[in-house]
């Protein structure tokens, strides 16, 4: 009896401590750190939407939410993430065939990129994607501007 | 004798009529050529006096520019590309001038970097044409403007003592809009740098 | 919109030279920026001084009369066929255009084979990356089929290797004396 309440007490008192400390720890959260935390979680939300909603066949509004994710404010240290993302995304499309959804989703997204590299990888990807659609001229002038852009970010 | 009834700007009003302008000098007439010279020459004669700081070569160039202009009209396509058209010819005798000069004509001064122009010439000549711009500020200015190098010189005369589009200026000095909109904003990010300095005194 | 973004359009914007859609983003960034709208007011404020105390100067009436005395002895413009007429009786005029014209047609001969080879570059990028595609993509399907018999299952993309990237709990930066550890 006596060892149960102890634990009870434990329990709600490190409830307590969790509940008040918390809000306190927030206070001391810099201020960018807590906004990256917030668009990570909402893009985390939404990057199970799009899983859904491919699951579902619902190709096109698959695309829009994607997008959504893209046009969020993030930090440019998380361009990496958000590339790696952008282009399975890409796949995923292409696999469920979309080919053209996902070239959609490439040019809708490209402006969100800085980086010269991320840039490139883009075009190459949807230069692909326009070789595999059969539009060969569209698909050299793609891989023609990745390496126009591979050339800058070699320069020093 | 350039008794310049009109106003300078009036270009910017009357598209059509420079453009008959051009097309009657085109046939050789000289008064219609001196129309165009009355409307255009202030613009042009300034923006040369800027890029080479000393009036006698401003006054010089500026008259090649228009010979030039004169010779060359019949090849200019489009009568509403005239201006860009112009300050290319005018920036092209700048820039000969330049290279004729060399490092032989440095400034004794020494000078640092951070955008510092190596082809900064001290106006030799104390003529009448000082006058306008003996007032302290103006000095100030004057240097200011001649401290950049030349390639962010010529991007802030034309876009804040003439206004002109970045697409223009983009045209006149042969740079893609995206290289000209960076350069507009470096050189006058050291223009404030400098008025600050001079303020805080 | 950022600081940095912010700044290197500053100047743009105060040209009127930026998009109405990023314009208001970048008004708004001054509404809530301190520091940004002090440069912007900086920026402002230095152009408005040089322009104000720029001064002009008015073309020295000699420039016209030198300009028109040397024009009264030139051609008029509009003829420019004067140039053949010029060629057919200057024999030297006429070899120097020639030569002229075969070092263009050299120079131009040597752009066109630069050119094919940059071509062939560009096609050996392409089909590399293209080959890289294709072998993931074979990867890609087998793993698929070893996992769930059939390649066009949808449902596969819900346990796709892939974990959402977003999921991450902790920020590296982050350093709270006041966290606490839930086990």
């Amino acid at each position: 009896m006596r060892f149960g309440s102890l634990r009870l007490r434990r329990r709600i008192l490190s409830r307590a401590f969790f509940a008040f400390m918390l809000p306190l720890t927030l206070l001391y959260l810099p201020a960018q750190d807590l906004d990256l935390k917030k668009t990570k979680s909402v893009a985390e939300s939404q990057h199970e939407i799009v899983i859904i909603l491919l699951g579902k066949k619902e190709f096109v509004r698959a695309q829009e939410e994607a997008n959504k994710i893209f046009q969020m404010k993030w930090p440019q240290s998380q361009e990496p993430v958000l590339l790696k993302e952008l282009l399975w995304f890409s796949d995923k499309f292409l696999d469920s065939g979309q080919p053209e959804l996902a070239v959609r989703l490439l040019e809708t997204n490209l402006s969100t990129f800085k980086d010269n590299g991320s840039k490139a990888a883009i075009w190459k990807e949807k230069g692909y994607l326009l070789k595999r659609m059969g539009q060969d001229d569209k698909a050299l002038d793609c891989f023609r501007e990745a390496q126009r852009l591979e050339k800058i970010k070699l320069r020093p | 004798m350039t008794k310049n009834n009109l106003n300078p700007d009036s270009a910017a009003t009357e598209p059509a009529l420079l453009a008959k302008w051009i097309e009657q000098a085109k046939k050789g007439d000289i008064q219609a050529f001196q129309r165009i010279y009355d409307l255009s020459s202030r613009k042009v004669l300034n923006f040369i006096y800027r890029m080479v700081a000393s009036m006698e070569e401003a006054e010089d160039l500026t008259q090649e520019t228009f010979i030039t202009v004169y010779q060359k009209l019949g090849s200019l396509k489009e009568d509403a590309k005239f201006e860009p058209w112009l300050f290319r010819i005018a920036r092209n005798y700048v820039y000969q001038k330049y290279r004729r000069r060399g490092p032989a004509t440095v400034s004794v001064d020494a000078r640092d970097e951070g955008g510092r122009s190596a082809t900064e010439i001290v106006d030799e000549r104390k003529g009448p044409q000082e006058a306008f711009q003996s007032d302290e500020l103006g000095r100030v200015v004057r240097e200011v403007i001649s401290d950049l190098t030349e390639k962010y010189r010529e991007v802030f005369v034309l876009s804040v003592i003439q206004h002109r589009s970045y697409q223009e200026i983009s045209e006149i000095v042969g740079r893609s809009l995206a290289s000209v909109k960076t350069d507009i904003h470096r050189a006058r990010l050291q223009v404030r740098k400098r008025v600050k300095e001079y303020l805080k005194g | 919109m950022d600081c940095r973004q912010c700044g290197d359009d500053l100047t743009a914007y105060l040209d009127g030279e930026i998009p109405d859609s990023v314009a208001e983003q970048i008004r708004r960034h001054l509404e809530e920026c301190r520091s940004c709208h002090a440069e912007y007011q900086e920026l402002r404020d230095s152009a408005s001084f040089v322009e104000l105390h720029a001064g002009e100067i008015e073309p020295a009436p000699e420039i016209w009369n030198n300009l028109r005395a040397r024009i009264a002895e030139m051609p008029v413009p509009a003829e420019s066929f004067g140039y053949f007429h010029f060629l057919v009786m200057n024999r030297w005029a006429a070899a120097a255009v020639t030569l002229a014209a075969m070092v263009v047609l050299a120079v131009g001969l040597l752009g066109y084979m630069q050119h094919q080879q940059s071509e062939r570059e560009l096609e050996s990028y392409m089909n590399e990356y293209i080959e890289m595609r294709t072998i993931m993509e074979r990867l890609h399907s087998l793993q698929m089929m070893e996992a769930h018999g059939d390649p066009s299952i949808i449902e596969a993309i819900g346990s796709s290797q892939m974990e959402n990237p977003f999921a991450s709990i902790r920020p590296v930066s982050f350093d709270n004396p006041f966290r606490t550890e839930e086990k």
